[in-house]
């Protein structure tokens, strides 16, 4: 019984932050809650079938999923490459690995900030640098060119998690016996099937857990889409935690953002539960 | 004797303490949000709080500096969590949803004698932009107008270009100014509101309207608007005179570009003064603003409107408030002649005077040596207008921000594109 005691605060603080939060996110999506509009009633499942039958929803969603995708992919595939190149032994290793954790100690709010004027397209040192070095032959709209400010963006938020993830798998590579190596040398591995057969399954824990949380922060990104281009333009850049915001405070559709976040919540659940099934597996395997 | 002295000294201080907090208590604090404005703005209001606490013991207010990028979203958080001040001084566009979601009081109502009393001092185009179903809910302090061309004289000069009067000469001359060095124009073509206030100003002034007159109908899919987006299309993309990232290019980097001298001309509206102010001109840079030009034939179905008006900021009260009384007092105080000549270029140049008294300070006639020709002949603001503003129209605005950008964008004619998003817009304004 003594147990129960326990765990009650750790579930009180999961029931008031978590659980009533999403029932009230469920009640508020059923209704019609405008802000502008004084009466409030129950419209069952409308504001889904709304949003569901959106061309910009449909825009904005295929957006985050290329936004989460390519950013996990390519999140992951930086990470493990500066892990492994850090667990090298050099000269200046450490201070190297200072340099490199700089991104994620800053706040996402000034990273942000300071690429988005980095990448103004008329007063940005981006385009200064590659005009002065004949890289490109005119400034270049980094933000106002439809086909690429999304993943200007996306390469953004990736600069700022990257380091997390890399010293995590650092931390992996230390703790890989080196017996295991030395038995793979005995044996005549050479180095990818050193890479692929000793260090990559050693490393799935890492990169399942890290895949896991680079997928939650990207999918709830909003800072630095909405300081560097507030979505746009048109919804070139929009994620669903920019229209959620957009469809709450600059709509004042209360019910309707509400129903979004239930979508978002629904997409980031399933995904978990994808990278959970595989890392259970793993767990049983080992 | 020691302990009755000390003893007297604990008395004494006790009493020291109690009236301080009795005084404190009976001191009203009036907290007010202020949206935007520039320093010099800030520094000014300041001085002006600071001279009022000074003038009334009974009562102290508290200015907080808000950002204007937020202005909606801090005040729809507030007031959800019941934390709003008691003034709040924004722009007169966002009136009408701001009086629907219950958030602010009807001066008209609750000092009628006041109000009947200060209305004559405004002009009556100004007064109106704070009032909302015949009741008055804002009190402006200055105003702001579209649209504006502001224009490097030195440039202009250089290459014998007279100041454009129509559409056509616009072309031309932007295409003449476009060098290496700079471009020939630069309009603000982001989703923010200012950007689209002064395309929307283009529009009313070519004889378009966002509602019809009557107000059931969104008609931004005119002619008057898909014609002024057109112009912003041609110059964009036909004639390529403008920056290729325009889309994201609003108008306060627009004025900084156009000091660095990156650009012959910009689009604005009458606070570009101030704002240049702000960022700092360089000596010896020279520019001047005039009217945007016009379209030699009006294509639109209303009236041309020679500007458009926004009261950015206006000093309105919050529902709420339990200090409605010495709020009051206060809104008096800053509508003040004394203090509203600040506005009208005693220290603040560039704002468009709302009062009389404004319009006949001398600094003001220095500014906007036109405009008081035209007051002094009874003609000043003929033919101006407010910006668009009703129920939905912050929401509405958004959703033709992305018709405008989706022209721009290449993606649709301006026909094609004011048309998908105006079904949109009629939507919202049939739910409202």
């Amino acid at each position: 019984m003594s147990g129960f005691f326990y765990i009650l605060p750790p579930v009180i603080i999961i029931v008031i932050f978590i659980i009533v939060p999403i029932i009230y996110a469920v009640d508020l999506s059923l209704l019609s809650v405008h802000l502008i509009k004084p009466t409030v009633k129950f419209v069952g499942g409308y504001n889904y079938l709304k949003v569901l039958k959106s061309k910009t929803f449909h825009q904005i969603f295929l957006n985050s999923m290329r936004w989460i995708s390519l950013g996990t992919l390519g999140t992951i595939l930086i990470g493990l490459g500066l892990g492994l190149f850090l667990n090298l032994e050099f000269k200046l290793n450490s201070l190297v690995r200072g340099i490199i954790f700089i991104p994620w100690i800053m706040p996402e709010v000034c990273v942000a900030f300071a690429w988005r004027w980095m990448l103004n397209s008329e007063m940005g040192v981006v385009n200064e640098v590659l005009m002065k070095l004949h890289l490109v032959p005119a400034y270049v709209p980094w933000l106002a060119e439809k086909g690429m400010v999304l993943y200007v963006c996306l390469f953004v938020a990736m600069w700022r998690i990257y380091p997390f993830i890399a010293l995590m798998i650092l931390a992996t590579l230390h703790a890989i016996p080196k017996e295991l190596y030395e038995a793979g040398q005995i044996d005549g591995t050479n180095f990818w099937q050193k890479f692929i057969f000793l260090t990559i399954p050693q490393l799935r824990y890492a990169l399942v857990i890290g895949g896991l949380l680079t997928t939650i922060w990207l999918m709830n990104s909003f800072t630095t889409v909405f300081i560097m281009t507030e979505g746009g333009p048109l919804h070139y850049s929009e994620i669903l935690p920019v229209l959620i915001y957009k469809t709450a405070f600059q709509s004042y559709r209360l019910s309707r953002a509400a129903a979004i976040s239930l979508i978002n919540f629904v997409i980031l659940l399933i995904f978990s539960l994808i990278y959970l099934q595989a890392f259970r597996k793993h767990w049983r395997v080992t | 004797m020691k302990k009755i002295g000390f003893l007297l000294m604990i008395v004494c201080l006790g009493w020291l303490v109690l009236g301080y907090s009795f005084a404190a208590l009976a001191q009203k604090e009036v907290v007010i949000w202020h949206f935007g404005g520039l320093p010099a703005e800030h520094k000014w209001v300041d001085e002006c709080i600071k001279t009022f606490n000074a003038d009334h013991p009974g009562i102290k207010v508290v200015r907080i500096e808000k950002s204007w990028m937020t202005k909606s979203e801090e005040l729809i958080s507030a007031w959800q969590m019941k934390t709003m001040p008691d003034l709040i001084s924004r722009d007169t566009v966002c009136i009408p949803d701001m009086v629907e979601m219950g958030m602010l009081a009807p001066l008209s109502d609750l000092f009628p004698q006041d109000i009947a009393a200060m209305k004559d001092r405004w002009l009556p185009e100004c007064w109106n932009l704070g009032a909302y179903k015949d009741k008055v809910y804002g009190i402006l302090t200055y105003m702001d107008m579209a649209p504006m061309l502001f224009y490097n004289r030195k440039m202009f000069a250089e290459t014998g270009i007279l100041l454009p009067t129509t559409w056509d000469e616009l072309i031309e001359a932007a295409k003449k100014l476009t060098t290496k060095e700079h471009y020939g124009i630069i309009m603000p073509a982001t989703l923010g509101l200012n950007d689209l206030e002064i395309f929307i100003g283009i529009a009313y002034a070519n004889g378009g309207r966002f509602l019809n007159t009557e107000g059931d109908e969104v008609v931004f899919n005119g002619p008057g608007f898909v014609d002024a987006l057109q112009l912003y299309v041609d110059l964009f993309r036909k004639y390529k005179v403008a920056p290729p990232g325009t889309v994201e290019i609003d108008y306060m980097k627009t004025i900084e570009l156009f000091l660095r001298e990156r650009t012959a001309m910009g689009l604005g509206m009458s606070w570009v003064p101030v704002a240049a102010q702000n960022i700092g001109v360089l000596p010896g840079f020279e520019y001047k603003m005039a009217p945007f030009p016009m379209n030699p034939k009006i294509s639109g179905r209303y009236p041309a409107a020679s500007a458009i008006m926004d009261g950015t900021t206006t000093y309105m009260m919050i529902s709420t408030s339990k200090v409605k009384k010495e709020a009051w007092e206060f809104i008096k105080w800053v509508t003040r002649p004394e203090s509203m000549q600040m506005w009208a270029g005693v220290r603040i140049q560039g704002r468009v005077a709302t009062t009389g008294d404004g319009f006949e300070t001398p600094a003001f006639a220095e500014t906007y040596p036109d405009l008081v020709k035209q007051y002094k002949k009874g003609i000043a603001l003929k033919g101006a207008i407010s910006m668009p503003s009703f129920p939905g129209f912050t929401e509405m605005v958004k959703i033709f921000g992305h018709g405008f950008q989706s022209a721009l964008l290449g993606e649709a004619t301006p026909q094609d594109a004011l048309d998908a998003v105006q079904e949109e817009c009629q939507e919202i304004l049939e739910e409202m």
